[in-house]
Order: C-alpha cells, then structure tokens, then sequence
C-alpha cells in the first residue's frame, strides 16, 4: 500500500510518500522524522481536532464555542457534530466545563472552550 | 476635562497585551475603550485551534487564547469601558468617546492604537456583476455562524486562499454547506500549509490557483459566478469562463489596517503597511502614540500581535522616563521584500525587532543589513513565503555600528 501525504508538522510541506509492507510502515520524501511519524499516523488512522459551536440560553451570544480534549479519528467527525446538534447549554458556563463525555466512544470529551456570564450578570 | 495617563484604543489581543504589560510594570493609571460589548476582540469568533503555540506552546482556540488575556486583565483590575467608540483622537492627544454614560472628552498623557483590521470587500476589489444579495467578507460570516448561529449560504464559493478563507471552507462544510471551490489569482496558495490539508483537501475543496471571480450573477439574491484563469500579469483570459451556480460568495481578500483614528491625529501612514510609520520602539509621528497589533501592519499569528502590545507597554515606560527625542535612523527596504517594519530606528532602543514580508515565494535567499554601503550582516533564509511575516533581531552589536540609513535587501544570492 502507498499513500501520499503533504507533511503539517512545519510550514515546507513536505510531499511525504507512506508505503507499508508486511506490516511495515517507511516514508521518502520527508526532510526530517517529524515527517515520518505524521505521515505514519496519517496513513494508518488520520485524527484531527475538531471545534465547532453550541447552542446557549441566556448568554450574550446564541452560540458557545466548544473543543474536543484530543484529536479524534476523522471518519468520526460527522457523527460527533449531529451529536453536539442536541445539547443546549444554559450560561453561565466556565471554560473547560465537559459537555460530552467519550463522544461517539472516541475516548475524546467535549469542552467549552470560554466562559459565558448570564446576560442579566453583565 | 477627564484625564488618564494612558488610554488604549481596542481589546483585542494587542490592547489586552499591551495594558496587562503596562499594569505589571506600575503603570496604574490606564483606561482601555472597546467597542463591542466584550473584550477579546477577533479571537472571539475564530473558534478554531491553533492560537499560542510561540508563547505559549498550547493550541488554543480563538476564545481560549482570549480568555488567557481577559482573566489575567481582570485579576489586575485595569479600567476598561465597553460598548465605547472613539470618535476623535486630536494631534494633542485629547481622545473624544461615545459611550453608554454619554459623548465626553478625555485627555491622554499617551495614546495606544491598537484598533486591528478591517477586511477587503467587494468594492476594493470592484467585482462586476448584479448587486444582489449573498456577498459576503469571510470574516462577516465567521462572525454570524460561530456567534449567531446563522449560516449565510448552502452553496458557496470563495474568492482568496488567505488563512481566513480556508478556516471558513471548513467551518461550513462541517456546518452542512457545500463549499464549491476556492479561488486564488496568485498561483500560490496564501495560507498555510496546513490549512491547505485540512481545510480543503479533507473536504475534497478544489483550489484554483491562478484564478479569479469575473462576474457574480442574481436576482436578487447570488444564483452563480463567472471563473476564469489570470495570465501572468493577473488578467482574466475570457475564453477559460468556467461558470458554477452558488447561492453565496465569501470574499477573502486581505484586511486593511483600521487607520480612520490615526489619521485624525494626523499620525503619518505607510502606503505599503497601511498602518502607522513607526520608529524601533513602536511609536508613530506624533510623540506619544504607539501602535501595535493589526493596525500597524497585519499580522500571521496572534502571539506576534501580542508580543508587539507588550513592547509598546516598554517603550511607553522608557517615554515617560525620557522625553527627549533623538534624530531617527531611516529603514528602507530593498530587493524581494514588500516591507519592513520599524521605519525608522531609535537610537534609544537596545535592540531592533526588524520584520519584513517577502514578494514572492523563495525557496532560498540573503537579508542583508547594509549600512553606508557596507553590509553589516548577510544572513541565509530558506523557504520564504509572502503569507508568513519573517523577523531578525538587531542585536546592540549590530546597532553600534548603524549611524545613518539603513537597507534591508533581500536578494537570492
């Protein structure tokens, strides 16, 4: 199996090039290992960060950003929104507050990311 | 008249920065004016990650690294109004506020701009076309979707590869919009290179490098856009019109400086930066008004934007220790670089914090700082690109031996 991956890690962008066999993970086209073990990890279970918003009652703003606590496998990400789809949070809520415990068995929670007041305490 | 020793204009990340910097070296006497009806400025929206990795080797969200500045501002009980615009600040350094306790006039012993950016629209760049509704900046509908709560469109396209413009082909993808494609006039993407991956090759976004939006179309509302190619002196070649039907078209296509303040004050401008001509400590033509953060030139990264509040925060102690002004060494940019910042050099400062954007992509190339035609130092840079800001320190070695112009080249050999 090859698969080819343009390297994050740093703002070059290496074209990394994955090949496995047997078992065996090795990479060309990367300039340093930093590269290989992205383009590893990419090749066998790419994961991701994922933020997006919430809605909120009583809060200054209609929405409350959120973040997941670790990078969660990709093909998951779907699936995860149409969870965070039906929470509703009420203010105040404090940053870092859980919203979602081991989303879609991710291992990964869900956490405000700011503090929101309730409007009437500004 | 009301008076406070320093006022700082915006809490964003530069003001937020720049009065906690000044707090914790005994400066007690600061007002800071916002705008909106919070502090934190842009960071508030751009509820994405990756905001802090210099300074502090997290990658927070937007309103995370926000909330760091806010906390922190709060634990120092600095005075601060929101809801507050400035409507006039005068060469003398008398700042006029329009706030919820009414219209009033404060005198300022020093003035901080630190009012951020604003973005390009539809008139800078003059797209023809009907003038129909579904146009938006990115940033506009950033706001909307991640604060509001309102989507602007189902099915969009995006004019300019910027960093903003990619975060936003992803944020409405996973919000359920389909994203058509994003187009770029130059035949380099302008952002980076993670951004390219995540944002776009993730949702299978094309890029279309090279290209540019000729005409947008509607009744009303946006029903398609015209796509065509650019030849190398950035002019649509008609015969490639590719045509697609979107109901909405995001523009990324750079910010400006927000300087309608600035020039009240009659502070003089780059027409390179759009932000203020400043000296090595950050200060503008008009003796006590610094600058920092987007409204001096626009920035990559959130930490840069930072550290810059926190110089000015030095530069003001060092100005109300000494007044007196020593004759300025002009900075002047040379070769593949679109600008260098300071404009001049202090003799004041220990060292000189030099940043500078390049022209074009490079794979290798050598900054050079001459002075009376002698180079000073001959540094070896690899892979720079206009979209990310490059700085080199002047260290007091090097700034002994700088006594009149200095150049900064950048050449590829």
């Amino acid at each position: 199996m090859n698969k080819q991956v343009i390297c994050i890690v740093c703002p070059k962008g290496c074209k990394v090039l994955v090949s496995e066999e047997n078992g065996v993970y090795t990479t060309t086209g990367n300039a340093c290992n930093r590269g290989n073990i992205y383009g590893i990890q990419e090749a066998i279970e790419p994961k991701r960060m994922l933020t997006s918003t919430v809605k909120i009652n009583g809060a200054l703003h209609q929405r409350c950003p959120v973040v997941s606590s670790g990078p969660i496998k990709k093909e998951l990400i779907m699936e995860a929104l149409k969870v965070l789809e039906t929470i509703s949070l009420s203010a105040p809520v404090t940053i870092e507050q859980i919203i979602c415990h081991n989303i879609c068995d991710s291992g990964v929670d869900i956490l405000v990311s700011r503090t929101m007041g309730k409007t009437n305490d500004l | 008249m009301k008076q406070n020793k320093v006022i700082i204009i915006g809490g964003g990340s530069a003001g937020l920065a720049c009065a906690i910097a000044l707090r914790e070296k005994g400066i007690q006497d600061i007002l800071l004016l916002e705008k909106e009806n919070e502090l934190g400025g842009i960071l508030n929206q751009c509820i994405h990650n990756g905001f802090g990795l210099h300074m502090y080797k997290k990658e927070y969200t937007g309103p995370m690294y926000a909330q760091h500045h806010i906390d922190r501002f709060m634990e120092l009980q600095i005075p601060y109004i929101i809801d507050a615009t400035v409507l006039d600040i005068s060469e003398d350094k008398i700042v006029t506020v329009s706030e919820p306790k009414g219209i009033y006039s404060i005198q300022a012993e020093v003035i901080v701009l630190a009012m951020g950016a604003r973005e390009r629209t539809r008139g800078n760049i003059q797209i023809p076309g009907d003038r129909c509704v579904g146009v938006w900046t990115a940033g506009n509908a950033q706001k909307y979707l991640n604060m509001d709560g309102y989507l602007v469109g189902k099915r969009i396209f995006i004019l300019g590869s910027g960093d903003i413009g990619l975060i936003m082909a992803r944020r409405l993808s996973l919000a359920k919009a389909k994203v058509v494609g994003v187009a770029e006039i130059m035949p380099y993407s302008n952002g980076l290179t993670r951004n390219i991956v995540q944002c776009l090759h993730d949702f299978d976004i094309p890029l279309y490098l090279s290209h540019t939006i000729t005409q947008i179309k509607g009744d009303g509302r946006v029903e398609g856009i015209t796509l065509c190619q650019v030849d190398e002196n950035r002019q649509p070649m008609f015969e490639t019109a590719k045509h697609f039907g979107v109901d909405t078209v995001l523009l990324s296509v750079g910010l400006i400086p927000d300087n309608v303040l600035s020039e009240k004050a009659k502070v003089s401008l780059d027409l390179k930066t759009k932000g203020p001509l400043v000296d090595s400590e950050l200060m503008t033509s008009t003796p006590g008004i610094f600058a920092c953060g987007n409204v001096l030139h626009i920035h990559d990264l959130v930490d840069h934007v930072s550290m810059e509040g926190i110089l000015v925060a030095s530069s003001i102690i060092k100005y109300f220790e000494d007044q007196d002004s020593l004759d300025l060494i002009p900075v002047k940019s040379k070769g593949f670089l679109n600008y260098v910042l300071p404009q001049s050099i202090n003799p004041k400062s220990d060292t000189v914090l030099l940043k500078y954007r390049v022209s074009k992509p490079m794979t290798k190339g050598f900054l050079r700082i001459i002075c009376n035609d002698q180079v000073l130092l001959k540094i070896p840079k690899v892979d720079l690109h206009p979209s990310e800001m490059q700085s080199f320190n002047l260290t007091k070695v090097i700034l002994d031996k700088i006594n009149s112009n200095v150049i900064v080249e950048l050449s590829d050999e």
